[in-house]
């Protein structure tokens, strides 16, 4: 007997109907939930599960969900979660590293200077660009990435992602101030200018 | 906002959403595929049918006392046989499983006599939380020997 025994039998039409439907749902949020769980994991096979996993929760209520405007909130929700199970199961808690980070990494460092447009030789083009930015997230440890994301992508604010991630708001100021230094850094070691970046 | 924040702010927010891999819908289809061809008792409580998530849970608490009248009866029928006709092997083994039964009918009985029924409702109590505990420490051994093994490498 399958699930489908119980309740009402479903033809093969409306059952046909459902996976329409439902791939329909999948390929208009796919993207969206794929990119959560890869800026925020920075790693793109873990993605690619959490993302799998993410839609067959959300097949076991898709009759919730299908004509909901907060369906793209739900799944962000999950994936999110998701990924911080990942990051907590398969890694050390980014808490942890964040605590043994040396001290002369501190948040009174100088900001980065960016090269001044002129002196980049190549024009760097928009997909290029967008794809250095992408490296250079994963780039950034774990500690660093999650709350940048969470703040910059997800718009998160600074209480809630404290909360989330169990650590002080000084701490997580702090961090989102590091890892916006290592991101202009690496982005500025990689010729990208700020006006660039701008345009 | 400090020039810096300000800077990367705009940069983050025109980044453009990460395409999902070629193959990615394809695969979720299968995983849904699969998992709808697995029997219902293999699949989450949540997923049985209505009518066996009923039937389970009555079934389950019912089956201590009836396993506890069984071996009485059984007992009782045996002690009886022993007297009408000599035990054979099988009677024999049968006959120590109804002492066993029979030996925790009459512990049980002793026990309800005896104990205050406040310490048993507690000892009920904490042997369910144990339960529970160790049901928990089994989901989570489960889900991460067992369900999770593709991302062993991380």
């Amino acid at each position: 007997m399958h699930l489908s025994d119980d309740d009402t039998v479903q033809s093969p039409t409306t059952e046909g109907d459902r996976n329409a439907e439902f791939t329909k749902f999948m390929r208009k949020y796919q993207d969206m939930v794929y990119s959560t769980a890869a800026r925020l994991s920075g790693n793109d096979a873990q993605a690619e599960d959490i993302a799998q996993e993410v839609f067959l929760r959300a097949h076991g209520r898709f009759e919730e969900l299908k004509d909901n405007p907060r369906a793209a909130g739900w799944l962000k929700t999950v994936a999110t979660n998701l990924t911080f199970t990942h990051l907590t199961r398969y890694r050390k808690r980014w808490v942890f590293f964040s605590q043994l980070q040396p001290k002369d990494e501190d948040s009174d460092a100088p900001e980065h200077e960016f090269p001044a447009a002129d002196s980049v030789t190549d024009e760097v083009q928009d997909e290029e660009r967008h794809e250095f930015v992408e490296a250079a997230l994963r780039a950034l440890p774990d500690h660093q990435r999650v709350p940048l994301v969470l703040f910059h992508f997800e718009e998160m604010p600074y209480e809630e992602i404290a909360s989330k991630l169990r650590v002080s708001l000084p701490k997580v100021k702090t961090d989102i101030h590091r890892a916006r230094q290592a991101l202009a850094g690496i982005l500025a070691r990689r010729g990208i200018s700020a006006t660039q970046l701008e345009s | 906002m400090t020039p810096l924040e300000s800077l990367i702010d705009a940069t983050l927010r025109k980044q453009p959403l990460r395409r999902a891999p070629p193959g990615f819908e394809a695969r979720v289809l299968q995983l849904l595929a699969q998992q709808a061809a697995r029997p219902w008792w293999l699949q989450g409580f949540n997923r049985w049918p209505k009518s066996a998530q009923l039937l389970f849970l009555p079934l389950a608490i019912g089956c201590v006392p009836l396993l506890f009248r069984a071996a009485g009866s059984v007992t009782a029928l045996l002690q009886s046989a022993r007297q009408s006709a000599p035990l054979s092997s099988a009677q024999s083994a049968a006959s120590t499983v109804g002492s066993l039964g029979h030996a925790a009918q009459t512990l049980g009985d002793l026990v309800m006599r005896e104990i205050p029924s406040v310490w048993i409702y507690g000892g009920v109590g904490l042997a369910a939380l144990l339960y529970a505990a160790l049901f928990g420490l089994c989901a989570a051994a489960f889900r991460t020997l067992v369900l999770t093994p593709q991302h062993a490498q991380y």
